[in-house]
């Protein structure tokens, strides 16, 4: 139950995370599933192929299988983050219509999962304000909510948004599919500052469902482009500490440089981890954060003009199976994290040579007591 | 003063953490007790019990989703400060604002 003292605006903030944060492992389990499916299958048959034909079909239809639930569960838990445990389900439900399950015409994918998410938090926030006498309290949790609170979502989706929100969906669609040349470079370089500029945070995170909205919408283009700009931040620092630390720049204090934070770095660019470049930007945020956002702009940039596109929803180099150019989509990823790497170099200021010598470690951090 | 925190982020694999431990920091600086229960991507760890709630004087929900179990926190709602665990990692010291 979010508080009432929240502004509406944070709590749709809020609600929106959580539901993002509760769909990713579906959207990862299955979205690599199928691409590990399409790899198994040559690209060709697995998606003709029924459930357990083949193994490969087998693998693309537990992905789709795990990745139906990405707009249910995001609806659900967006529900969940306005109006607690009783939401689940109203939302739940509202995601599933989005999905137009009976060929009504009404498909509205990701898009209509977030608003059927948040219509279905609302209504629940809405019924729990029902006083009823002393002794039947619980039949709002237990009854009118998922009776009353289902009727009204389903309702308004079915007689009044799921016409406008299918036509929307599929208006954004055909824009997206339709970009090309200069205007999709210009939604990379958007993409690509959104994606640095918290590394992993909200920004981000909007980035990032925008990237799952176009593949839920068949559109692999701006996932390209998404692992690109999650990949240059940690990858452009990890060279430019490379690079001061040969030459003796001393642009980074002791615990910044040591290999340990290097090899940390190297992981979040493999890995597809952009958070391993928070402590950088926390240390020297005006200066850091352009060059991480100018790197991951240029990568995505090229990812548009080069016309890579991704399978997998995440999981960095592990999946560069699922692309479909893996030189250019590396020469992209390189000269992303080049940009970043020289603009570090060149506004990073000197430390302190006290900072440099070692790093001390005087507070184990931890231990709560009990 | 005993201070207890509770912080998650959307992918739950950084920024839940370091917000931890920069609340922790933050307290043992000032000599205070401190407990966070962390909510990341692997569920609820220190989790916080009704007798910690029950004992703190201040209570931090460094929080970008939704808390899990927030029925606990009922009654105490004086005691919570808000604030992103963006906020808390750039500026440990403004819980205590």
């Amino acid at each position: 139950m979010a508080s009432e003292k929240q502004s509406v605006g944070r709590q749709i903030q809020s609600a929106l995370l959580t539901g993002v944060s509760y769909m990713l492992p579906f959207v990862i389990g299955g979205g690599i599933l199928i691409a590990l499916g399409f790899l198994f299958g040559t690209y060709q048959v697995p998606s003709v192929e029924p459930y357990g034909s083949t193994f490969a079909s087998t693998v693309f239809w537990l992905g789709k299988g795990a990745f139906s639930y990405m707009v249910p569960i995001v609806a659900a838990f967006i529900a969940y983050g306005i109006a607690d445990k009783p939401a689940i389900a109203v939302g739940m439900l509202g995601g599933f219509l989005a999905g137009d399950p009976w060929g009504v015409g009404q498909a509205s994918g990701f898009i209509g999962g977030i608003i059927a998410g948040i219509l279905a938090g609302y209504i629940v926030l809405l019924l729990k304000k029902i006083k009823l006498p002393k002794g039947f309290e619980s039949i709002v949790p237990t009854l009118i909510i998922p009776v009353v609170g289902m009727l009204i979502e389903g309702c308004l989706m079915f007689y009044v948004i799921g016409a406008p929100l299918s036509a929307l969906t599929a208006a954004l669609t055909n824009w997206l599919n339709g970009l090309a040349g200069g205007s999709a470079v210009l939604l990379g370089i958007v993409q690509g500052c959104m994606l640095a500029f918290d590394m992993g945070g909200t920004v981000n995170k909007v980035a990032y469902a925008f990237a799952l909205a176009a593949m839920d919408a068949n559109n692999f283009a701006p996932m390209a482009a998404n692992f690109i700009g999650s990949m240059t931040p940690p990858l452009g620092i990890a060279i430019a500490v490379l690079i001061s630390n040969k030459m003796g720049l001393h642009k980074w204090n002791a615990e910044e440089k040591s290999s340990g934070s290097i090899i940390g770095l190297f992981t979040g660019a493999i890995a597809m981890v952009t958070e391993y470049a928070i402590p950088y930007a926390v240390a020297d945020p005006l200066r850091v954060i352009p060059a991480l956002m100018a790197g991951s702009a240029t990568g995505c940039a090229l990812s548009y003009a080069f016309g890579l596109t991704m399978m997998a929803p995440h999981g960095g180099l592990f999946v560069l199976f699922a692309l479909n150019n893996v030189p250019l989509f590396l020469l992209a990823l390189i000269i992303g994290a080049l940009v970043t790497t020289v603009l570090l170099l060149a506004l990073k200021k000197k430390v302190d040579p006290e900072d440099e010598v070692e790093y001390l470690d005087d507070d184990d951090e931890d231990d709560d007591e009990e | 003063m005993y201070v207890i925190g509770v912080t998650s982020c959307a992918t739950g694999i950084a920024h839940t953490y370091m917000a931890a431990n920069a609340i922790r920091k933050a307290c043992k600086k000032r000599g205070y007790k401190v407990k966070v229960e962390t909510q990341g991507a692997v569920g609820v760890e220190h989790r916080l019990t009704e007798e910690n709630i029950k004992a703190a004087d201040l209570i931090v929900f460094a929080n970008d989703v939704q808390i899990t179990d927030m029925g606990r926190f009922k009654g105490y709602e004086d005691k919570i400060k808000r604030i992103t665990p963006d906020g808390v990692i750039r500026n440990p010291d403004s819980i205590f604002d």
